[in-house]
């Protein structure tokens, strides 16, 4: 097994011996599961760039990938992702990260965020977690910021949301607030990227999981006599999505290559978000037919990966967004041919 | 539940030289001139020769039969290349893509000294005969038998839908050898002349209306014991062996990139949001298709069999070709026409038009859906 490997499957260890059922059933009632994450964070799970042996971006994002798949295959309700990028832009602008959960901006259309003369004013849509984490990295303008959560929290200025997933999708307001730090410029088209690569692969990741558990319910599942694995109409469907799991995988690798390169970051994570999207889409949509009724339970397992999928595919980028930013992208460089850029990554 | 292996990847930067160099010979070759969609299933046998010349063929095999020992990675980006150029590469493709490789690991010494150096040099073509009009995805039941006859054998049966068997000088024909045992069992491959005595090639027009086809009649044909290729009763294992290298190839999705590449250079003219959201819809597919089709050439280059694979990236490889013609038409509309001087109307024809044999040739989408099936634990 290699290290990358080992990273991932502990992470899957940790997680799924403190992830009970009533941990899950708490955690959708909106209870903070505060003794599952000092386990992750006391293992380092939630920083893990800062598990990387070496100062090399590609170390850091490869485990951090490896931690991102571990909690998608679990279907982890906790900000584990938020709170790995939320410290990835914060190194990057010199800041300690505060130990705790953090957030990330959704970098909605409908964020309203302003900076000027050392405060913060406005609004910041759909923020996951905002209610539990403990400071949220945002962007005014072109400047990055790190903003307190719990006193926006704390003085009413928060309106709770929810995902499909249930996972906690807030809006907070800032009155003329003081900023815990602030990062210089930043570019928020960037920013946006590199969360719409780390949706990818936890889209990826649960897309698998998901076409896991019904090849292996369609293989146990007995109708007419025989597993309904032996039909060939259900044969051919999980065939169908099969290829599309590996290609989200490939996509989303693809993404964090380039983010560990600087090379083409926009264009593969356009490409990544937009296939990730698509494929985990159609993995549900088979999953949830193969399995028929109990599917649509909310005591069988496969809920929670499909609520994840549904709330995912939307978030940082549907892919009508990407698909039009990609094409835009290749439609601006009137002098090279298609071929030209997609062989150079860009 | 098995999961397939993209990990292994090459470093494709290293092969920045290779890429150059094939691109500006393309380049500078007359069919530049006229791209086609589904090219390597357009046959120029004069291209094929000037390919040849250049070094572009038999590009892995040893030297002393032509080769130049490049690596297998070179090789592909090679055959991307002249797909994405939409070159015509159809009079040599079988012969450099499968049947080379397979007289090199199975043929006789002289075999391999007689035909490798001429296929390199881009003058021999080499048919496949597997199908026959009663077996097609069923390939085990072909009947085509060889018989015993002294020292050599004869054949008699018929071989179909053989790609440019009357532009080729060879054929690989799979026939029943034996009775004993399973279907699988008893069946040969053999390495046969076309200009034999006894064998009538038929024509069979394709719906695009050409001349690519053909189907191939054995009559009492003799044929020295060396025609024999490989094992006797090994027929099968050679057949399915070939399948990874036949399966997984940028021709399994670029088949139709031409026409994308065309619609592009439409769509600067008069850029729009949603020819931006088209454009990007393809290039999502494709973009992580071609790193698995890579991912499968670093893997055959090692010496892997990663043949699930092969499967995964035929299955959605050829959905995207069959779409990028697809969707595109919704996009300026109704303009596809096959004689058209423009390159983007006469591409969507030719898309089009070629669109259904995608999913059929090398193994039909359900065929290849039942391999992955297998590979899934479900049968």
């Amino acid at each position: 097994m290699s290290d990358i490997a080992l990273i991932e499957d502990t992470t899957v260890r940790t997680i799924m011996s403190g992830l009970t059922a009533e941990v899950i059933e708490s955690a959708e009632r909106g209870v903070w599961p505060a003794a599952l994450w000092e386990r992750l964070a006391e293992q380092g799970l939630t920083q893990p760039a800062a598990i990387a042996e070496s100062d090399a971006a590609a170390e850091g994002l490869e485990i951090e990938a490896a931690v991102l798949r571990a909690t998608a295959t679990t279907a982890l309700p906790l900000p584990v992702a938020e709170t790995a990028l939320a410290g990835w832009f914060l190194a990057r602008h010199g800041i300690e990260a505060p130990a705790g959960p953090l957030a990330l901006a959704a970098f909605n259309d409908g964020d309203t965020l302003t900076y000027t003369s050392g405060q913060v004013t406005g609004l910041l849509q759909r923020v996951p977690w905002g209610r539990d984490a403990i400071a949220i990295v945002a962007v005014a303008g072109d400047t990055m910021l790190l903003l307190d959560a719990q006193s926006a929290v704390k003085s009413a200025q928060m309106t709770a949301g929810l995902n499909m997933a249930g996972e906690p999708r807030d809006t907070l307001r800032f009155n003329s607030a003081k900023p815990l730090a602030v990062g210089g410029k930043a570019d928020a088209d960037l920013m946006l990227c590199r969360c719409a690569a780390a949706r990818a692969v936890q889209l990826a990741a649960a897309a698998a999981r998901a076409l896991e558990i019904t090849v292996e319910y369609a293989t146990q599942r007995q109708q007419f006599g025989r597993a309904i694995g032996n039909f060939q109409a259900i044969q051919h469907q999980l065939a169908a999505v099969a290829s599309e799991v590996a290609s989200a995988q490939v996509a989303a690798r693809q993404a964090y290559l380039a983010f560990a390169t600087a090379k083409g970051e926009a264009f593969a994570a356009a490409i990544a978000k937009a296939r990730a999207n698509d494929a985990a889409g159609a993995v549900a949509r088979v999953a949830q037919q193969v399995h028929g009724a109990i599917g649509y339970t909310r005591e069988y397992q496969l809920q929670r990966f499909t609520r994840r999928i549904q709330s995912w595919r939307g978030e940082y980028g549907a892919s009508g967004f990407w698909s039009r930013r990609l094409g835009e992208l290749i439609l601006a460089q009137p002098d090279r041919s298609l071929w030209s850029i997609i062989t150079a990554g860009i | 539940m098995k999961a397939p292996n993209f990990d292994v990847h090459a470093d494709f930067a290293e092969l920045a030289r290779v890429r150059t160099a094939i691109r500006e010979f393309l380049a500078a070759d007359p069919v530049a001139a006229r791209p086609h969609a589904d090219s390597w299933n357009h046959a120029d046998p004069e291209f094929s020769c000037r390919l040849g010349r250049a070094g572009w063929l038999g590009m892995t095999w040893p030297k002393k039969y032509g080769g130049g020992e490049r690596s297998s990675l070179e090789r592909y980006v090679v055959v991307e290349e002249i797909c994405a150029a939409g070159a015509p590469a159809g009079a040599h493709w079988i012969a450099d893509r499968q049947s080379g490789p397979q007289i090199l690991r199975f043929g006789t010494e002289q075999q391999r000294a007689e035909i490798l150096p001429a296929i390199a040099r881009g003058e021999c073509y080499i048919a496949i005969g597997m199908s026959e009009p009663d077996s097609g995805s069923d390939l085990a039941s072909v009947r085509t038998r060889a018989t015993r006859d002294g020292d050599g054998w004869v054949i008699n049966g018929r071989k179909i839908w053989t790609s440019f068997a009357h532009l080729s000088q060879y054929i690989i024909m799979l026939c029943r050898t034996g009775e004993a045992g399973g279907r699988q069992q008893g069946l040969t491959q053999f390495l046969v002349p076309l200009a034999t005595k006894g064998i009538t090639i038929r024509p069979i027009v394709s719906m695009p209306g050409r001349h690519d086809f053909n189907e191939v009649l054995f009559e009492d044909v003799h044929v020295p014991a060396d025609a024999l290729l490989g094992q006797e009763g090994g027929g099968w294992a050679q057949v399915i062996s070939e399948l990874a290298f036949e399966r997984s190839g940028p021709e399994r999705f670029l088949s139709s990139f031409v026409l994308l590449e065309a619609f592009v250079t439409r769509a600067r003219r008069a850029p729009s949001a949603e020819r931006a959201a088209l454009l990007g819809a393809m290039v999502s597919r494709l973009v992580p298709l071609r790193g698995m089709s890579m991912s499968i050439a670093a893997q055959l280059g090692q010496g892997a069999a990663p043949n699930f694979e092969a499967a995964l990236v035929k299955e959605m490889g050829s959905l995207f070709e069959q779409d990028v013609g697809e969707q595109l038409l919704s996009e300026f509309a109704s303009q596809a026409d096959p004689a058209s001087n423009d390159p983007y109307q006469r591409l969507l024809a030719e898309a089009m038009l070629h669109a259904p044999s995608f999913s059929i040739r090398g193994g039909t989408r359900e065929i290849l859906r039942g391999i992955i099936a297998r590979d899934l634990g479900l049968r």
